[in-house]
């Protein structure tokens, strides 16, 4: 039995989680650095979305360059966490992902990943380990994986 | 190769499918504009040189040409022409820097474009007017009220000490001289040669 089966694994505490996470973040936004940014000028929403429908041309390389962001993004951690159980941020962190149920799958990896296309949504999923006194988010949740320490 | 190199290689391999991706879309630089430079006065050299009329100074126009032509944002210039013309000089000026500018340029002929505004309207690269617009007219006028006569009726006398030969030449006060007359219609035959000419030229036609 290997060793580290004998002793239960240490919950990643949210400040190295927090560190990992911008890490990663800038990792992924050396990644896409070759995709100019949009700098709308337009002051809300409502005008946005009518700039956007007067210029269908930029409309749709804006899509088309959001759409590639979400990808990368996706595929990062996703693809990193499967493969190697870590991103780079949670390898200079020391943390790493495991699998509840059964082997590490893409899968899981995936599902636990949706809400960092966003750093909005990501705190909405952490806090739902907060008002739940868990320490996994809700994706971590439905995906049968935690963070543990190295 | 160790887990941290191999995500590094990762994370380069990414960059670069993203590099070479981003030389395949098209993103606009959303700070690019077109200039769009009004002339729907006469054309003057300076803003009273027509009494009684609004008029566009040349000295504006360019500036504002200039102004365009120095901003990196700028990528073209509209001229939105709405005047008949104007002052032979003041037109020649714009026309020369409309055709100096390093940015392409449209003429939009709206109501009318003629005379000195169809020579500017020529020194661009492309002119677009409706059906109905009004352009051409690529002549010289010069005209001015002669009162010798109203004068003569009242018993007023005009008199002038000059020195030179045609240094009073189109003065109101007197008739006008067949030698004068025709001094003066040799020289507006000479603007009109040149103003043909620079149109010719400008639009590619033959003479």
């Amino acid at each position: 039995m290997a060793l580290k089966n004998l002793f239960p694994s240490r919950k990643a505490p949210l400040w190295r989680r927090a560190f990992a996470y911008v890490i990663d973040l800038i990792a992924i936004s050396i990644i896409i650095s070759p995709l100019r940014n949009f700098e709308f000028q337009e002051e809300n929403l409502s005008s946005l979305y009518q700039f956007l429908i007067n210029n269908p041309g930029i409309a749709t390389n804006f899509i088309l360059t959001t759409f590639i962001a979400i990808i990368i993004t996706l595929f990062y951690f996703a693809f990193l966490e499967f493969k190697f159980k870590q991103t780079l941020g949670k390898l200079i962190m020391k943390i790493e992902v495991k699998s509840l149920t059964r082997e590490l799958s893409f899968s899981q990896t995936l599902v636990r990943s949706i809400t960092k296309i966003s750093t909005l949504v990501l705190l909405i999923d952490y806090l739902y380990g907060v008002i739940n006194h868990s320490h996994q988010r809700f994706f971590e949740k439905i995906s049968n994986t935690e963070v543990i320490e190295v | 190769m160790s887990k941290l190199k191999t995500i590094i290689f990762t994370i380069l391999l990414l960059w670069l499918i993203i590099y070479l991706f981003s030389n395949i879309i098209t993103i606009p630089d959303l700070n690019d504009k077109i200039a769009v430079i009004t002339i729907d006065e006469p054309i003057s050299i300076g803003k009273q040189s027509i009494p009684f009329q609004n008029q566009f100074s040349s000295q504006d126009i360019i500036e504002n040409l200039d102004k365009a032509s120095q901003d990196s944002t700028v990528k073209g210039i509209i001229l939105e022409i709405n005047s008949p013309g104007g002052t032979v000089v003041a037109s020649k000026e714009i026309a020369d820097r409309v055709k100096s500018m390093n940015k392409p340029v449209v003429s939009w002929i709206r109501e009318i474009g003629t005379s000195g505004a169809y020579w500017i309207a020529s020194s661009s690269d492309k002119i677009v007017a409706d059906p109905l617009s009004i352009t051409g007219s690529i002549g010289v006028i010069s005209s001015y009220l002669e009162f010798a006569g109203l004068l003569k009726n009242y018993n007023v006398t005009y008199e002038s000490l000059t020195t030179g030969k045609y240094k009073e030449l189109g003065s109101p006060f007197k008739e006008l001289s067949q030698e004068e007359r025709a001094f003066l219609q040799s020289k507006l035959n000479q603007i009109h040669d040149y103003f043909v000419k620079e149109v010719a030229a400008n639009r590619n036609l033959e003479l």
